[in-house]
Formats: C-alpha cells, structure tokens, sequence
C-alpha cells in the first residue's frame, strides 16, 4: 500500500506509535503530503463547532417535556454547556459559510462563544425574549 | 445532572423516567450534529428545524433503542437520513445549493462590529470568509466527510456508512487537493500567506 494514504490517519492521530514513526520520515521526502498538512493546518485554524440557536433549543425542549420550562435556567444550563463544549470541542471543521460579523439573532444567541464573565450580556440578548418569559412564567 | 454521565448511563436513566436524562443528551450533541447538518444543507434555518425533528423523533423513540453505546452513531444516521429526506423533499430547491455562491462579505458589517481592535477582526474575518468560503464549494460528499471527522474515526465512518476505510481515506486527500486549488484560486492572499 502507498503510505502516502495514511496521510488523514496521521492528521488525526489514528496511526499506531509505529506508524506515526513510519509516516513521519516518509512527510519528510514527500512534497505532496507536505502539502496536504500544510492546507489542513490553514484549515484548522477557522474550526468551529456551531450551538443550535436557543430558541430551537427551547422548542425542543418543550416538545419533549410537559414541565413548564423557566428561561433562566434553561440560559444557565446553556451557559454551562456551553463553557463545557468550549473546552472539550473547540475542533470542528466550518463546512458552511459563517458570517459572524452579521450581529442576526442566530448568532446572537449562538452559544459556545459565551465565556465565562459574558452573562451581563445574556441577560441584555435574554429582555428580547420578554415574550417568552411572560409566557413560561 | 453529572456531566460524567456516559451515554448508555442516559439512555438508561431516560427509560426509568428522567426527564433531566434527554435534556443532557440534547446539551451534549445539539452542537455537534447541528454543525453537522448544517455542514450539508449550508442552510441555519433548515438545519435548525432538522435538528428539532431529529430530536423530537430520539425522544419519541429512545425507550425502545437497546444499543445504548451506539447513541452517537445512531444520532448521526438518523441527522444523515432526515437530512436526506428533506434534499429529496425539495430537490428542485434545494440541490443547486451545492454550487451556489454565498453572500458577499460586507465590509461595512464588519467595521461596526464593536470590536476592540477592528483591522484585527477585518483581517481574521476574512481569512475565515475564505476559507468557509473554499469549504463551501466542496461537493456535499466531500463536506460531510469533512464535518463527521470531528465525531468519528475513519474507521468508524467505514463502519457507520460500510465503506472501504481506504475509499474514505483517498476521498479525503482528494479533498485537501481540491481545497488547496480553489484557495489558490479564489483566495490567493490566503493561499500565499499559508500555503505557498
Ligand atoms: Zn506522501
């Protein structure tokens, strides 16, 4: 087999110590797969996992519960999660078009951006739901 | 709830009727399978309502699942096949997607964004619209390979989809190759700042 097609297995450490040894001194004298870690590293620097918006979260919520549910736990739920997935996941390739300079309320309530000390800003994004807060009471 | 749960702890616990038991196994996927989705539909509001469905039909149909270690597995098939039925919902939509230009990038957009350092942010914004962009114009094959690879080893993929591993492997160079050309074509500022 040509090893050059244990290239995506090195990228994602899925070759044996013995392997890794192997592929490495092969990377050393092959330009083509120097050049496909090259442009999966220029990749990876824009990975990102994307949050379900928190209204979509809600909903699903309320089809699978009877419980009324009160927004403000559910954000801090959220937040939580969120600060868990950012530690755990923060590598997910962007298959899509982002556009994050667009402030829509997708990304507005878009959570894994949250840090820890943002919460006097989810409470801002959360008066918009005002609505909703009436209606969970 | 422990977050250390393991997913067959939840499957578990949600058949003897804890509620708390499905709403961490939604907080603990929701973002992984919605990148997914999104990934193959390149669509926020129709990947959303995919996601909903998918979820709705998981709660609706957990008590009787008895491979409680393949929960992931299961819940990306089941993302796969619902993504699926809506292409073939609305074919003649949907599918011209695939090749379909993106929004332009607005310069304004970004440079009233409250940003404390807005050259920064211009600069980064649009390397990251650049490569979106290439990412965007792979084929839908090609991007979902991509967006599983951060849930599932190569061989689980095989598995998962009973593929050859070597058929995934060589798809994935290829689409190195192929995202390498299009920055060199479309972002050559990208392409010869990293990839030169
Ligand atoms: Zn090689």
């Amino acid at each position: 087999m040509n090893i050059c097609n244990n290239l995506p297995l090195y990228l994602y450490s899925e070759l044996s110590e013995e392997e890794v040894k192997e592929f490495k001194q092969h990377l050393a004298f092959c330009p083509a797969c120097q050049r496909a870690v090259l442009t999966f590293n220029t990749i990876a620097q824009d990975k990102e996992v994307q949050s379900l918006p928190l209204n979509v979260i809600m909903d699903i919520f309320e089809k699978t519960s009877r419980k009324k549910k009160s927004i403000w736990n559910l954000a801090k739920t959220l937040r939580l999660s969120g600060a868990l997935a950012a530690a755990g996941i923060a590598v997910g390739f962007v298959v899509f078009s982002t556009q994050p300079h667009k402030a829509d309320l997708r990304n507005y309530y878009n959570i894994s951006p949250i840090a820890g000390s943002e919460l006097e800003e989810i409470s801002a994004s959360i008066s918009e739901f005002e609505g909703l807060v009436t209606y969970y009471g | 709830m422990d977050k250390k749960l393991t997913d067959a702890q939840l499957v578990s616990r949600f058949k003897n009727g804890d509620s708390k038991a499905f709403e961490e196994i939604v907080l603990r996927y929701q973002a992984h399978v919605y990148t997914y989705i999104l990934s193959i539909v390149k669509n926020p509001d129709t990947a959303s309502d995919i996601c909903q469905d998918l979820f709705v039909k998981i709660f609706r149909t957990l008590h009787k699942y008895n491979e409680e270690n393949k929960l992931k597995n299961w819940l990306f098939t089941l993302a796969r096949n619902l993504t699926m039925d809506y292409f073939r919902k609305n074919s003649k939509r949907l599918v011209p997607l695939e090749n379909q230009d993106e929004d332009e990038f607005s310069l304004l957009d970004t440079i009233s964004d409250n940003s404390p350092s807005p050259l920064k942010v211009l600069i980064e914004n649009a390397q990251k619209e650049a490569i979106n962009d290439a990412l965007g114009k792979l084929s839908m094959d090609e991007r979902e390979l991509v967006a599983l690879k951060d849930n599932f080893t190569f061989a689980e993929i095989a598995a998962m989809q009973k593929k050859p591993i070597g058929t995934l492997l060589s798809k994935f160079s290829r689409t190195l190759k192929k995202l390498r050309r299009i920055l060199a074509q479309r972002s050559p500022e990208v392409y010869n700042e990293y990839l030169q």
